[in-house]
């Protein structure tokens, strides 16, 4: 081969590589994390009471989960305190959930959380009436932020990290629940058990907020982290959610239910459907249900109740206009 | 932090507190001046500037003439929040507008690659000036620090005090943090005690840390409203926030971790002994 023809070859094989690399999915290297099938139960709670301990516990008992002598990191969302807004995972459910988790035989219940905007974390405990569930019930909080750090390849290659560094206790939990509040967000649509999941990508080496991952698109980050650390099990808090400018500045809307799930991509498509939106046009559910899990109804066991045929819509912000049911 | 992993900040302010030798913080620094978050490991690719910036502070507060000063210093003055750049100046300008800041206006970021944030900023421009008052200065040290002040004041909130970044987005003005306030208040000293946004971002952190919860956040509050305590009412509410935080730091679960330990305590000391390592005219 000629000089000229060995360029003309080196361009094509590079014109060729990129076209590849553009075509093929970022998960195209990860594995396949879908169960065959994932199961979901949509449960009535009116209202954030002591009545919460029974409902959570016959829910979780659907799930016939192995839980004796494991070790449960229960991670809610945890923002920051707005008095008079549900914003945060409301601490009955959280507390809730750890007394169902030893119940049915866990040898620990851990809470953890690393608030994106707040350092003084000890502060929203507090203020958010967590910091009374964790006494009266005698539980251990860890301020993710500030943990012990292991690093991890990412599971996936959506944005450049290709590694994690992560909290210690989450990563050495048996079992790691995600525990979202229901809410639209203002700029990845909602947020729900996987965009939950920025809480434990620790501030003390990223910052507060995680910036890095906001650079490497919020929406890439939550599925780079989820492929890294997939939640075992998910909580979702939508007794009181959150519509319009959500994760802080929406409005509170009651959805008086809970979505309990062993896939937190079944939970999150549940949850938008739920909230009357179209889970399919969410760029990071759609994304996650290629490898990490199932949204499509059929491979979803409902154990609890149906999905209503009609929920109105909830409020979402004019460029997320196209996610609603209508 | 709360572990028993080696991380800068706990450890800058901990040296602080006990006044105690630096000789770790010259251990760990980078070869290029900054400081890694947590050692070992994640400082290689991700050196924080806020580390750095507490890093600087603890050394001239406790070793002044530390060879790693100089480098350091350098380091602080090379980074800065990626707006800075014409190109996403421009973007914010012009496409990116949900989130109300003026690009022109930058300071320090958290992270390498990303934008200015009010903490990094604040705890880089009272390194900057401790630096000076230490004789410590770098050709592009000045600018950095008046571009890094005008950021601060342009980030604040409408009714005074700062977020963690910004005072408005998506049409929203957000509420201040009583942290961000004050170390935006400490970096902010040498402005005039009767303009506005100061007058105005006092009176929020004393409102706001009335009964405050967090020791952090009111300790913080503390080594603000002590940098200030010749403004008007200031005194007066400077010890019963130190009877409170006095009181919180009686429940243990509120002193969760070492960095809110020895904030804690150069709170204290501050107030008892008239001594703020982050006070700059000290």
């Amino acid at each position: 081969m000629n000089r000229r023809g060995f360029a003309g070859a080196a361009v094509r094989l590079a014109g060729g590589a990129v076209l590849l690399k553009t075509q093929a999915s970022p998960s195209w290297l990860a594995s396949d994390q879908r169960p065959a099938r994932s199961r979901v139960a949509i449960l009535t709670a009116a209202a954030y009471t002591d009545k919460l301990d029974g409902i959570v516990y016959e829910g979780l008992r659907l799930f016939d989960l192995q839980l004796r002598g494991k070790t449960v990191l229960l991670k809610p969302n945890l923002v920051e305190y707005i008095p008079g807004v549900e914003v945060n995972t409301n601490p009955w459910l959280v507390g809730a959930a750890a007394a169902a988790f030893l119940g049915l035989g866990a040898a620990k219940v851990i809470v953890g959380e690393g608030p994106g905007h707040q350092r003084d974390t000890q502060l929203v405990v507090a203020e958010s009436k967590l910091e009374q569930q964790l006494r009266d019930r005698r539980l251990t909080f860890v301020d993710l932020n500030r943990d012990d750090l292991v690093q991890m390849k990412t599971g996936s290659s959506y944005t450049r990290l290709g590694a994690l560094w992560l909290p210690q206790s989450v990563v050495g939990a048996d079992i790691v629940v995600s525990m979202p509040k229901v809410k639209t967000h203002h700029w990845a649509g909602v947020t729900l058990s996987m965009k939950n999941m920025f809480g434990v990508v620790p501030g003390a080496v990223y910052g507060w907020p995680k910036n890095v991952l906001h650079w490497e698109g919020i929406e890439k980050s939550i599925l780079d982290i989820c492929s890294t650390l997939r939640p075992h099990f998910v909580i979702a808090d939508g007794i009181v959610a959150m519509e319009g400018n959500g994760p802080l500045h929406g409005t509170s809307r009651a959805l008086n239910k809970i979505v309990l799930s062993d896939d937190p991509v079944a939970a999150d498509f549940t949850c938008a459907r739920l909230m009357g939106l179209l889970p399919d046009k969410i760029y990071h559910l759609e994304r996650a249900a290629r490898f990490l899990g199932n949204g499509a109804v059929e491979a979803i066991q409902l154990l609890g109740e149906e999905i209503p045929e009609w929920n109105e819509p909830f409020t979402v912000l004019p460029q997320f206009e196209h996610l609603r049911r209508i | 932090m709360g572990g028993r992993q080696f991380a800068t900040e706990p450890t800058a302010l901990a040296i602080l507190a006990c006044s105690g030798r630096p000789d770790v913080l010259a251990r760990t620094q980078n070869a290029d001046g900054g400081w890694p978050p947590v050692y070992p490991g994640a400082g290689a690719e991700l050196p924080g500037g806020w580390a750095t910036s507490l890093a600087m502070i603890t050394l001239i507060r406790t070793h002044p003439t530390n060879h790693g000063l100089q480098r350091a210093l350098r380091w602080l003055c090379a980074s800065r929040g990626i707006e800075s750049h014409w190109l996403w100046r421009w973007k914010f300008k012009l496409a990116d507008t949900q989130v109300a800041f003026n690009p022109d206006k930058f300071g320090w970021s958290w992270a390498p690659g990303t934008a200015s944030w009010v903490v990094p900023t604040a705890f880089a421009v009272i390194a900057l000036r401790l630096g000076r008052h230490q004789g410590l200065t770098a050709p592009e040290a000045e600018n950095r620090i008046r571009i890094g002040s005008e950021m601060l004041v342009d980030r604040a909130c409408p009714g005074g005090g700062w977020n963690a970044g910004n005072s408005r987005v998506f049409g929203v003005a957000l509420d201040a943090h009583i942290d961000a306030t004050a170390i935006a208040l400490l970096a902010l000293q040498e402005r005039e005690r009767n303009e506005l946004l100061i007058t105005q971002s006092l009176d929020q952190l004393v409102a706001r840390t009335h009964d405050c919860l967090g020791a952090s956040s009111l300790a913080w509050a503390l080594l603000a409203l002590h940098a200030w305590r010749r403004y008007r009412h200031i005194p007066r509410e400077l010890a019963r926030r130190g009877e409170e935080l006095e009181r919180l730091m009686r429940t243990p679960e509120r002193i969760a971790d070492n960095a809110t330990l020895a904030v804690c305590a150069l709170a204290l000391d501050a107030l008892a002994n008239d001594r703020n390592s982050f006070e700059v005219t000290q």
